[in-house]
């Protein structure tokens, strides 16, 4: 009996050691993955994304907004049919050629992402083909209203290492900071539907919505710019081409078209080399539209007259082994300073170069802005950096007063010439005019950043840009006082100039009288014709045309 | 000794009352949030579509299927044309 007793005894001890001893486990050892399991039960933590922030052109038209978009997902587990025949349906809705078959058939995976940036149409058309085992998870892409519109101005939004979005050139890139916002979070006891319970608790961090962005920039120019140099890179079987227009008073950016461009919103199916602005990231031999920087240096400078006669404009120019000649090969003895930009003549301003002389050409192509960046608010700019003041040589000189050997960015060279159209001042290009959120704004001003030339240097040389245009055979807006530039530019390739392939150019500015835009365009590599005049002129008068009738600007005379 | 039984057992109803308000609230809360998060959809849907309906690329679009010319291409034709009345 005492055994028996003992015995049960024995069996009770056992039993009531094992339960201490797993409690001990559950409380003590295993406490933690415990109390975090109990807690994804009881409570909700997620994070609420922050929507990033629009960007308007200048007349609050959305050009970058966000709209709702499905990840669609599969749970290999869950699926009932094979996956060549979940390819065959989703054929037509998705983007199929990416779904890897082999991971399908890995039934261990329970979630495997099939495509993203689906709109809800496309959400619906997949949900009535009823596909057990397909999902979706919500999320914000951005949205163009206006297409491809200003792609390269505009960057795109990717993903970083991290998995988050963030924005890569362009504005998207220089503004990425402005533009995200601050991710929120919800934290709180939930009841067994779910919903919240607030009596326990409850930490709500709501999310901070990204700015958005009021830009300069003016949509129906940068429709009527990108729209006219299509058509003209198509027409002079040109490469590539690129308009720039800004408002020579303030720096502002009204329009940046570059052609070919790409879809921001499917970034990802065009090649890298186009996600780059060519306005700010390329750099090229700006040629005969340098002359009038050079003209501007040299009046102020005091090293020439406007009147001044050309004594050595009789014929080709010889610096030691090189020759010097005009475009033409035709020469004016008695060129004034005027004549020398209405003849784009290259031994004319070789003549300028060296009474203004190195050091003091240097100078001035500082005070102009070369040889640093601009600073304009886009992701991607490109320093074309000057040579060492030591590294020039006589040659150098001379073939620099004419735009060779020199290299700027077309950003550069509008900016420069913006200091001729405004009086002599140099401002810095701004793209972006306020950044604004719900309760505050923050508007920039117009950046001034000195002052290269006087006003009465500026006259001078805008009339001698108005002749320039004047006596030539185009055709052009009738009753505008234009002032501009053609230019014609060599490429160059391996230590020599390609003598086939040329980027012409015009730039200028109008009203001349009282300019209210100055605009530079250039198409590389033209087939139809190589000159800035038969090729880049069309084209700038075209949108000039358009400009005048847009902004209602009367006619000078 | 009576009332502190009766003021317990009252606190303990009215705890009970609070409790169940809470968790009501809850769900009255989710619900709005749920309503407000379908109507920030529905608005970010109407935005995107009347801004796309706006834009220029859409009425030039729609211009051309109309059978409109731009000026640009009439001067190309060299026709007269009235810009305003």
């Amino acid at each position: 009996m005492n055994f028996r007793i003992r015995l049960l005894s024995f069996f009770f001890l056992l039993c009531f050691g094992i339960i201490i001893g797993k409690l001990f486990y559950w409380q003590v050892i295993d406490r933690e993955r415990l109390v975090s399991l109990a807690a994804q039960q009881y409570y909700t933590d997620y994070q609420v994304s922050a929507p990033r922030g629009k960007i308007l052109t200048a007349d609050n038209f959305p050009l970058v907004l966000n709209r709702q978009s499905y990840l669609l997902y599969v749970n290999p587990q869950e699926l009932e049919i094979s996956p060549e025949k979940l390819k065959e349906k989703l054929e037509g809705i998705v983007d199929t050629s990416r779904i890897d078959q082999q991971v399908l058939r890995e039934k261990k995976l329970v979630w495997f992402a099939l495509a993203k940036d689906l709109t809800e149409e496309k959400k619906q058309a997949i949900e009535k083909l009823q596909i057990k085992g397909l999902g979706f998870e919500e999320g914000e892409t951005r949205f163009y209203p206006e297409a491809s519109m200003s792609a390269q101005l505009l960057g795109f939004v990717g993903e970083s290492e991290n998995g988050e979005k963030k924005g890569y050139f362009g504005l998207e890139g220089y503004y990425d900071h402005e533009l995200r916002g601050q991710p929120g979070r919800n934290f709180f006891e939930k009841d067994a539907l779910g919903r919240p319970m607030f009596l326990t608790g409850f930490f709500e961090e709501q999310p901070i919505a990204g700015r958005n962005l009021l830009l300069n920039l003016d949509r129906a120019l940068q429709y009527v710019a990108e729209k006219h140099l299509k058509e003209g890179v198509e027409r002079y079987g040109a490469s590539s081409g690129l308009v720039l227009i800004m408002n020579p008073k303030t720096g502002a950016v009204l329009a940046m078209a570059a052609f070919p461009s790409y879809d921001p919103a499917t970034y990802f199916r065009f090649e890298p080399d186009l996600f780059r602005n060519p306005v700010i990231s390329s750099v090229f031999e700006p040629g005969s539209i340098f002359k009038v920087i050079v003209m501007a240096s040299a009046l102020e400078a005091g090293a020439v007259e406007p009147d001044e006669i050309c004594t050595q404009c009789n014929g080709p120019r010889q610096i030691h082994d090189y020759s010097i000649q005009t475009w033409n090969d035709k020469y004016f003895p008695d060129s004034s300073m005027t004549d020398i930009i209405v003849h784009s003549d290259n031994v004319g301003m070789v003549y300028v170069a060296e009474k203004l002389g190195l050091e003091r050409f240097y100078q001035y192509l500082e005070k102009f802005g070369f040889g640093k960046k601009t600073e304009i608010d886009l992701q991607g700019e490109l320093k074309a950096s000057l040579r060492k003041k030591e590294d020039w040589y006589e040659i150098d000189l001379a073939t620099a007063s004419f735009g060779q050997g020199i290299a700027v960015t077309p950003i550069q060279i509008l900016k420069a010439v913006c200091a001729l159209a405004s009086g002599g001042e140099l401002y810095r290009p701004q793209v972006v005019k306020k950044i604004f959120e719900d309760e505050r704004s923050i508007t920039i001003e117009p950046k001034k950043e000195g002052r290269p030339i006087s006003a009465k240097t500026a006259k001078i040389v805008t009339q001698m840009m108005i002749e320039a245009v004047e006596k030539a055979q185009w055709k052009k807006p009738v009753g505008y006082k234009i002032a501009g530039k053609t230019g014609t530019a060599q490429v160059p390739i391996a230590g020599h100039y390609d003598p086939d392939k040329t980027v012409a150019s015009f730039v200028g500015f109008a009203p001349a009288d009282n300019p209210q835009f100055a605009m530079l365009v250039t198409i590389k590599e033209p087939t139809a014709s190589p000159w800035g005049a038969t090729t880049a002129v069309p084209i700038w008068m075209e949108i000039a045309e358009e400009i005048f009738r847009l902004w209602e600007i009367p006619p000078s005379s | 000794m009576k009332k502190i039984a009766f003021a317990f057992i009252l606190c303990l109803i009215l705890k009970l009352l609070l409790l169940g308000q809470g968790v009501l609230s809850g769900g009255t809360v989710a619900g709005l949030d749920e309503e407000i998060l379908s109507l920030k959809e529905e608005n970010l849907k109407l935005e995107a579509e009347i801004a796309q309906n706006l834009s220029y690329h859409h009425i030039a679009q729609k211009a051309a299927e109309s059978g409109f010319v731009s000026l640009s291409e009439l001067a190309k034709k060299d026709s007269s044309v009235a810009l305003r009345p």
